[in-house]
């Protein structure tokens, strides 16, 4: 700490040149992170090296093309089987195929069909040009509504809707924003350049617009949110410094350390998504934090002497190891998420870490040159009104606690029961529609999901030998799990081969509904399908017709919802398909993203054990004392039972938003812990010896600022109530909770375990290097030195 | 005297030069190009195979005798019956051209032991799961179409007009046909189709022609799908032109017959 100092001080000597680094420093974080895309891709949370669900569903999206792909302009109707709606998706259709940005289009008006007409079998169009007479729409509507390849898929059940869907040139797996939002942009030119009938309502739809559109929310709320953040942070350093200076310096040394992290989270290549979206507030809050203290110091120490490099090196002579062990266990309490195998949550843990200590940095550089360089106005000559009311909360809080020890056990039993018992049965419910901004994007899915098919894609691959795909028992099985995929109510659309199949064989036995099934004859099955288009007929099977697929959309009603329909569907796979030599593998995009959804939030579990864990150990390594370790670890629990307690209560589920709150929170959890357990162990190495007085000192002392910081922090995450994203929301909502019942917890509970529990009779030295009398002082700075 | 002026006349007269047969104008090309028939689908009867090749090189073979006669010029009547792979042995396919509306279409499928008609419009429908579409192979869009002449090109050491056909009809698949048209025999080397968005989606490459009988045709020809990456190489195996085929041999009880 002495070098550390010293070099602070070199620093100090040499302003100038240290000013100019910094500010080259800046400069040059600031243009590199300028190349840090913001953009919200849900490949960006499947597609990381070494996940195992990855190659089948990459060797699968080969074969068969990515649904994402498809713009959809929605056409909703009264009934869409009308010459003057026919007409406008014609127009549609017909402008769609013109335009360079997409591979094909699909729609009522160009789609195919093999279908009875009478004796014959008619094959080709649906619609061969309009206007058409009412027999002939009535005929098309019949033929549209009873093909299980047309219904969910281009028309609703009810004919009230359909759609058309422009497949992008560029595949969803590989397009950017950009090409999303170009290509959405081209639909929705088309729309409004064809004048809709009165009774036709359009929109665009599709994954390129949820794609575009919730990036675009996420710019937004950069742009709300962090402004609304330092509002907060301003507000708060005035009602507490009341002064200009007092309100820029610390927001300065904050923002140099934002623009650092900002230039390394730029050099890692990984774009700011939703999880990412989070960062600014995070290192905001918790960045402003040392600042307040070590100014508070400053401006204590200010009056005692000569100069202001002197006022500002005996400051941080005394806060410099408490800041940084503060700042090292909130960064520890962040690095346990290296280990997820979610790159989004790995890179937030690391790079929020990296933040923190930086901005510990800041605080040890930045600020003291800003403080010697600039004076500071005066400081306010009467004690502020909220020091006296802290003051007062502390004092009746620590009565309390003294004068009910059992109460506050029961207490924290209680809760931590209560939470524990609430945690246990909570369930992880993702969300794909959920996940989206209130507004253009998660409307239009909705349509979509009610008119037409859901969005939440889940797929059975079948591989098998060269022709084994027209073999009747094996399409009679994949008949067989069609019927039962579409009887599950989370399901709104399967398609397979054996649709294709049936729907031609039906129509060879002049439209029996009886025959609507795969027949008995392979040859059969074979002449069928060579009368299909090749590229109608890709879309089931490929060439050699070996592989083969069920496609299956699902209306979003959570991953839980999903895993129970995949039981049931992997029971059937397992007992039918081995024996016909056919390989069935579930997969899809819906699949795989809930898998590492699910997967992420059980590993933000298991990194809050990790971190607290890591913490408690790194408390004894402080400390040297068992007991002061785990004394710290109720207080530290009854926060995040307390935020399980308000999930259940409020309806919410764990899911991969809101567990959030327990990467964000545990860094913060254990400050006040540790500010109590050294002012305690401080007091005890001076020579003090009443454990009553003790405890309130310690309490009097630390508990007004960690009051303040915890309530810097809570408002600094409610700013994220202002997020467009339910998600964030409710995240903002819980870090509120749990970082105030937190510090509750600690000014209840900590004091009440040290005084029945901490060993004190015995009195362990403080880490090496701390000075005695190290502590905190209240930010009125009543506990004032006497000068040199 | 006199002879000798009849002589000296004689020798100073140019020599009668022969004028050169104009150059013929697009309508003429295209009538031409349409009176050919590359592939005897109009007046023949050929063995053929087609060997289907999708993106990853897996191959798929189809034999099949097709048996055609013009009867209406440009109309014609043609029945097709496979012999391989072995689940589409004994399949058929019998079309009647007409000049307006839908041609006339039945299929005999040997698992049904029927034939049905086949109705609706095929043109942009490929046949029997070839990159040949029914309107690759009527070539009605080069019947209804408007063309012009672009050029002049070799192609190997024949020089061949450059047409570009904009078809009329609004069910074609495609806003427009460059054809390669042999200047000396009117048949068509290579074809690029465009589809609505002009953008370039398959093309047709005439590998080997035959001249049997008079008459030209394209022996062995590729048609690659450029969207797909599938391709078709078709073989002309055996070419019997104007066989004399009985108008019954096109009829739906000649399609059933076993």
């Amino acid at each position: 700490m002495n070098l550390v100092l010293r070099l602070i001080q070199l620093l100090l000597r040499h302003r100038l040149v240290a000013a100019l680094l910094i500010l080259a420093s800046v400069v040059a974080s600031a243009y590199a992170a300028r190349t840090i895309e913001v953009r919200f891709q849900y490949r960006d949370f499947y597609e990381y090296e070494g996940n195992p669900r990855l190659p089948l569903l990459t060797r699968y999206t080969e074969e068969f093309g990515d649904p994402g792909s498809f713009v959809v302009l929605l056409i909703e109707s009264r009934d869409v089987f009308a010459n003057d709606v026919l007409q406008y998706v014609d127009s549609a259709t017909r402008q769609l195929e013109a335009s360079n940005e997409f591979l094909q289009v699909r729609s009522l008006t160009n789609a195919r069909a093999i279908r009875a007409a009478g004796d014959n079998v008619e094959s080709g169009p649906l619609l061969r040009r309009l206007p058409v007479t009412p027999t002939d729409l009535a005929r098309m509507r019949d033929v549209a509504l009873s093909s299980s390849l047309l219904v969910r898929r281009l028309v609703a059940p009810d004919g009230t809707a359909t759609a058309v869907l422009a497949e992008m040139r560029t595949p969803a797996t590989i397009a950017t924003i950009p090409q999303q939002r170009a290509a959405v942009e081209v639909v929705a030119r088309v729309m409004q350049s064809i004048a809709a009938p009165p009774s036709v309502h359009a929109q665009v739809s599709g994954a390129p617009l949820v794609e575009a559109e919730v990036t675009r929310a996420l710019i937004q709320d950069q742009l709300r949110l962090t402004p609304a953040v330092i509002l907060i942070l301003v507000v708060a350093l005035a009602l507490t410094f009341r002064s200009v200076h007092g309100i820029v310096l610390p927001l300065a040394a904050v923002t140099v350390s934002i623009a650092w992290t900002a230039g390394i989270f730029s050099f890692l290549g990984r774009p700011a998504d939703i999880v990412g979206s989070v960062i600014p507030t995070t290192l905001l809050a918790y960045g402003v934090v040392d600042p307040i203290f070590l100014y508070t110091r400053y401006t204590d120490k200010l009056p005692l002497y000569r100069t202001r490099e002197q006022a500002i090196t005996e400051a941080l002579r005394e806060l410099l190891l408490p800041c940084f062990l503060t700042s090292l266990t909130t960064a520890l309490g962040f690095a346990a998420f290296i280990t997820a195998t979610l790159p989004t949550v790995k890179y937030f843990g690391i790079v929020v870490s990296i933040g923190v200590l930086l901005s510990f940095l800041t605080t040890v550089t930045v600020l003291p040159l800003l403080l010697v360089s600039v004076s500071p106005s005066h400081p306010p000559e009467s004690k502020p009104w909220i020091s006296a009311a802290t003051d007062s909360l502390m004092h009746w809080v620590g009565q309390v606690s003294k004068a009910k020890p059992e109460l506050m056990l029961a207490i924290a039993a209680s809760t931590l029961i209560l939470g524990g018992g609430v945690a246990s049965q909570m369930r992880i419910v993702n969300e794909y529609v959920g996940t989206l901004p209130h507004g253009r994007a998660q409307d239009s899915v909705r349509v979509l999901e009610e008119k037409l098919s859901g969005v939440v894609r889940a797929v059975i691959y079948f591989e098998g030998e060269v022709d084994s795909m027209k073999r009747p028992e094996v399409l009679q099985a994949i008949e067989a799990i069609d019927h039962l995929t579409e009887q599950q109510p989370i399901v709104t659309s399967s398609l397979s081969l054996s649709d294709l199949v049936s729907d031609t064989n039906r129509a060879f036995f002049f439209d029996d509904p009886k025959e609507q099934r795969v027949p008995n004859s392979a040859p059969l099955i074979s002449q069928y399908l060579s009368l299909v288009d090749p590229g109608d007929l890709s879309d089931f099977v490929n060439s050699d017709y070996s592989r083969s697929h069920l496609r299956i959309l699902l209306s979003d009603r959570g991953s839980n919802t999903v895993w129970q329909l995949l039981d049931v569907l992997q029971r059937e796979l397992d007992l039918r398909f081995p024996e016909l030599g056919i390989q069935a593998t579930i997969t899809g995009y819906g699949v795989v993203s809930y898998y590492d959804w699910d997967g992420a939030v059980v590993e933000m579990l298991w990194g809050f054990v990790a971190a607290f864990s890591a913490i408690v150990l790194a408390q004894l390594a402080m400390f040297r004392s068992w007991r002061a370790a785990l004394i710290g670890i109720v207080p530290n629990l009854v926060p995040v039972s307390a935020c399980f307690l308000v999930m259940r209560v409020l309806g919410f589920n764990l899911r991969f938003d809101t567990s959030l709150v327990l990467c964000i929170s545990v860094g913060g959890l254990f400050n006040t812990t540790i500010h109590i357990t050294a002012r305690i162990l401080q007091q005890l190495r001076t020579g003090a010896i009443d454990r009553d007085a003790i405890v309130s000192r310690a309490l009097a002392a630390v508990g007004p600022p960690s009051l303040y910081t915890a309530a810097i922090l809570s408002l600094g995450f409610s700013a994220l109530g202002l997020s467009r994203f339910p998600g964030l929301q409710v995240l903002g909502l819980l870090c509120m909770v749990t970082l105030l019942t937190g510090f509750i917890a600690d000014a209840l509970f900590t004091t009440t375990f040290f005084r029945l529990f901490f060993n004190w009779k015995a009195a362990p030295s403080l880490v090496p290097g701390v000075p005695p009398k190290v502590g905190f002082e209240s930010l009125t700075g009543a506990e004032k030195e006497s000068p040199p | 005297m006199r002879r000798l002026l009849v002589i000296l006349a004689a020798l100073l007269m140019p020599a009668q030069v022969h004028p050169e047969a104009p150059a013929p104008n697009t309508a003429d090309i295209l009538t031409n190009v349409l009176a050919s028939d590359p592939w005897g689908l109009t007046g023949a009867e050929v063995r053929a195979s087609a060997i289907l090749t999708d993106k990853r090189g897996s191959k798929r073979a189809l034999s099949f005798v097709a048996a055609s006669k013009r009867y209406d010029p440009p109309l014609a009547k043609s029945i097709v019956r496979f012999s391989a792979p072995p689940d589409l042995a004994g399949a058929g396919f019998l079309q009647i051209q007409q000049r307006d509306g839908d041609d006339d279409r039945f299929l005999f499928l040997p698992a049904l032991k029927r034939s049905r008609r086949i109705s609706g419009n095929l043109r942009s429908t490929a046949f029997m799961g070839t990159d040949f579409s029914f309107g690759d192979l009527d070539r009605r869009d080069l019947r209804d179409g408007d063309a012009s002449v672009q050029g002049t090109e070799k192609i190997g050491t024949r020089a061949c007009y450059i047409l570009n056909v904009v078809p009329r009809r609004e069910d074609t698949q495609y806003s427009r046909i460059e054809l390669w048209v042999r200047k000396d025999n009117f048949l068509t080397l290579r074809m690029r189709m465009y589809d609505k968005a002009n953008t370039h989606i398959k093309t047709f490459e005439a590998q080997e022609i035959r001249k049997v009988s008079g008459s030209w045709f394209v022996s062995k020809s590729l048609m690659t799908d450029h969207k797909t990456q599938h391709s078709t190489l078709l073989v002309l195996q055996n070419i019997v032109v104007n066989a004399q085929i009985p108008d019954a041999e096109f009829s739906v009880r000649a399609l059933e017959r076993p």
